[in-house]
């Protein structure tokens, strides 16, 4: 009953009101977890021993330690040591033995322990140790609510990374795509949904029976854009993620679709093809208008903004084939920027130190992630799929994720950045597509 | 309630990439709270443009009109509701010629018919380019109706991109039933 009324037709404040009635039964929202599989990782990777946390809770709850170390080695920079192979399980300071820990080659040791602070919450006290100095480099307690005991472990990733890597971690940063279970005897049911960076803690923010595609970030991670077919035709819906709350912000005549948020959140990107074809306007928030920014008879469509936001790049069919160009937005001036790399190059995400590319390159049939140097031109395949695509770096630069077609149709993959750690992230029913992940949240 | 926002309350105890040996005292003024809440089902028709549907439409499920000017060789060009297309291309192909003239003569002689040409791609590329390969194949097909002189007012146009595929196996065979561009009667 409370799940029908949920998932009723109503908008605006109506929407806000039944959402918020929503949270309290909402068992129709927890989605199936997306399972992440290694495929292969590197022998250089930095070893590390993430002891068991110790439970002095006296409730049955989650390891953060396993969560911790699940993490860490599907960056591929981290070999962890396996729980059987621990000489010790040490979880506090005075425990710790070095000769245990350096005769196993362990340079690095986390140990914690779970303490109840009141009720329904609980406190993560978490230790990195330089072994060989004996010095701890890092001691949290972080507090969270019982169910977000994943969170606060991803929290804990997230510093160990950083410290070790001096490089942002991205554990607590949220994933978006897009799933699809074609029913045989049952309308095909789009979902928008959104999970922990390892692909747990699924929740369903959109379904519909007409596709959701192209979701995007806002740069404060609290929104998400996207284009939905619900109304016979695309347009392009704007739904914050706390409350539930959405808006058709954009639909017209002909397609409206590829929302892009600027860095500054001032403006979207979009595409659309009011005047006859797809061309790149920008849609302001604050004025509600649009300015066009390409004009030409060929396709232009899939904007993504340079980080520094002066410029977009974009895929155009009006040379050979589609080919990604760049528009500079101070000056009007346009450069294409693939050449050379065959006659299929659409769908270009910036990294986000705004030096390379990745994109789709289709050649013989095949179409690949293709990551691609601006200064040196040099480009490189990071995927050997077959039908690859929709790539996007995740926000450290660290990782590429992107959908891979494979025998049980669509699921998504992540490379790192290097090309040498790869996974899978597979859903047990239906096809996921569409990745998308969020910013940092600091 | 449940701003995302919220992750940044996270109580630190030392600052990040000082050593302390001692975790000293403090509450913590808020735990870390993300929930996300729930949002409506869309407002998805559940009548879908299903192929299978519009297979089984005779012109006699076109709203009954004018059935009687259709001899049996209309009847059939008219039930050719689909129309593939050769990979990256927009070209109508020429077989299809006999089955357009049909589909103007009707429109024409029907000026309250109404159709959508709705444009579809497979499933290779990148989703919004597409988008907008589908919206061209339709478009090519709206543009020959006019000059075969059906009023602008009768056809439209719409795009689904690779988004609804006929056949979901993912090989040439299915590859090319999914390039079309199907005529909807309204």
């Amino acid at each position: 009953m409370s799940s029908t009324r949920c998932y009723s037709s109503h908008f605006g404040w109506i929407v806000a009101l039944i959402a918020s009635v929503c949270t309290l039964f909402s068992f129709e929202v927890i989605a199936e977890d997306l399972v992440i599989k290694i495929e292969k990782g590197v022998s250089t990777a930095l070893p590390i021993a993430i002891v068991p946390f110790e439970n002095k809770t006296g409730e049955p709850l989650i390891d953060p330690a396993a969560i911790i170390r699940n993490n860490l080695e599907r960056s591929g920079l981290f070999k962890s040591l396996p729980v059987n192979d621990m000489p010790a399980l040490p979880s506090t300071l005075e425990d710790v033995r070095k000769k245990n820990w350096t005769s196993l080659g362990i340079e690095n040791l986390v140990i914690g322990k779970l303490v109840k602070k009141k009720h329904g919450t609980t406190d993560i006290h978490f230790r990195l140790i330089d072994v060989y100095s004996g010095k701890q480099l890092l001691g949290y307690r972080i507090p969270v609510r019982d169910d977000d005991l994943r969170f606060g472990s991803h929290k804990v990733s997230d510093f160990i990374y950083e410290k070790l890597l001096d490089k942002p971690g991205a554990y607590t940063s949220l994933l978006a795509y897009i799933t699809v279970d074609q029913g045989l005897d049952s309308d095909t049911v789009y979902r928008l949904q959104v999970s922990d960076s390892d692909g747990h803690n699924a929740r369903t923010i959109l379904q519909s029976t007409e596709p959701i595609v192209s979701p995007a970030w806002s740069p404060d991670g609290q929104r998400l854009a996207y284009v939905s077919f619900e109304r016979n035709n695309s347009a392009i819906y704007l739904q914050d993620l706390a409350t539930g709350r959405r808006e058709r912000i954009i639909h017209g005549k002909g397609i409206n679709s590829s929302p892009a948020f600027s860095g500054d959140g001032n403006k979207l990107a979009v595409t659309l093809s009011r005047d006859g074809n797809p061309e790149i306007y920008l849609y302001d928030f604050k004025s509600k208008s649009l300015t066009r920014v390409t004009r030409h008879g060929a396709i232009d469509t899939e904007p993504a903004w340079a980080p520094d936001g002066r410029g977009l790049v974009f895929t155009s069919d009006r040379g050979d084939g589609p080919q990604i160009y760049y528009h500079n937005l101070a000056d009007n001036s346009m450069e294409r920027i693939t050449y050379n790399m065959g006659r299929y190059n659409t769908r270009a995400r910036y990294s986000p130190d705004g030096r390379k590319l990745v994109l789709v390159n289709g050649a013989q049939g095949n179409y690949r992630i293709v990551l691609f140097d601006l200064q040196t031109k040099i480009y490189e395949a990071v995927t050997i799929g077959v039908l690859d695509e929709s790539p996007s770096f995740s926000p450290n630069g660290a990782m590429i994720i992107y959908a891979t077609v494979t025998k049980n149709g669509s699921q998504l993959a992540a490379v790192s950045a290097d090309g040498f750690t790869k996974q899978k992230l597979v859903v047990q029913r239906g096809e996921v597509r569409e990745p998308v992940w969020g910013p940092l949240i600091r | 309630m449940g701003q995302l926002g919220r992750i940044a309350t996270i109580f630190f105890f030392c600052a990040s990439g000082t050593s302390c040996g001692i975790f000293p005292g403090g509450e913590p003024e808020e735990v870390v709270d993300r929930s996300l809440s729930p949002v409506p089902i869309s407002e998805a028709s559940v009548e879908t443009m299903g192929l299978a549907g519009a297979r089984e439409l005779s012109p006699e499920a076109l709203d009954g009109r004018l059935t009687n000017n259709l001899d049996a060789g209309a009847a059939t060009l008219l039930d050719t509701r689909v129309f593939n297309f050769a990979y990256d291309s927009s070209q109508i192909l020429e077989k299809y010629n006999a089955a357009i003239e049909a589909h103007t003569r009707y429109l024409i002689k029907n000026p309250n018919a109404k159709v959508s040409l709705e444009g579809h791609t497979d499933e290779r590329g990148s989703r919004e380019y597409n988008l907008a390969l589908g919206e061209r194949r339709a478009q090519s097909l709206q543009r020959r109706l006019s000059l075969l002189g059906v009023p602008e007012s009768q056809v439209s146009v719409i795009t689904y991109g690779e988004e609804r595929p006929i056949d979901l196996m993912h090989n040439e065979a299915a590859y090319a039933i999914n390039r079309r561009v199907e005529i909807v009667y309204r």
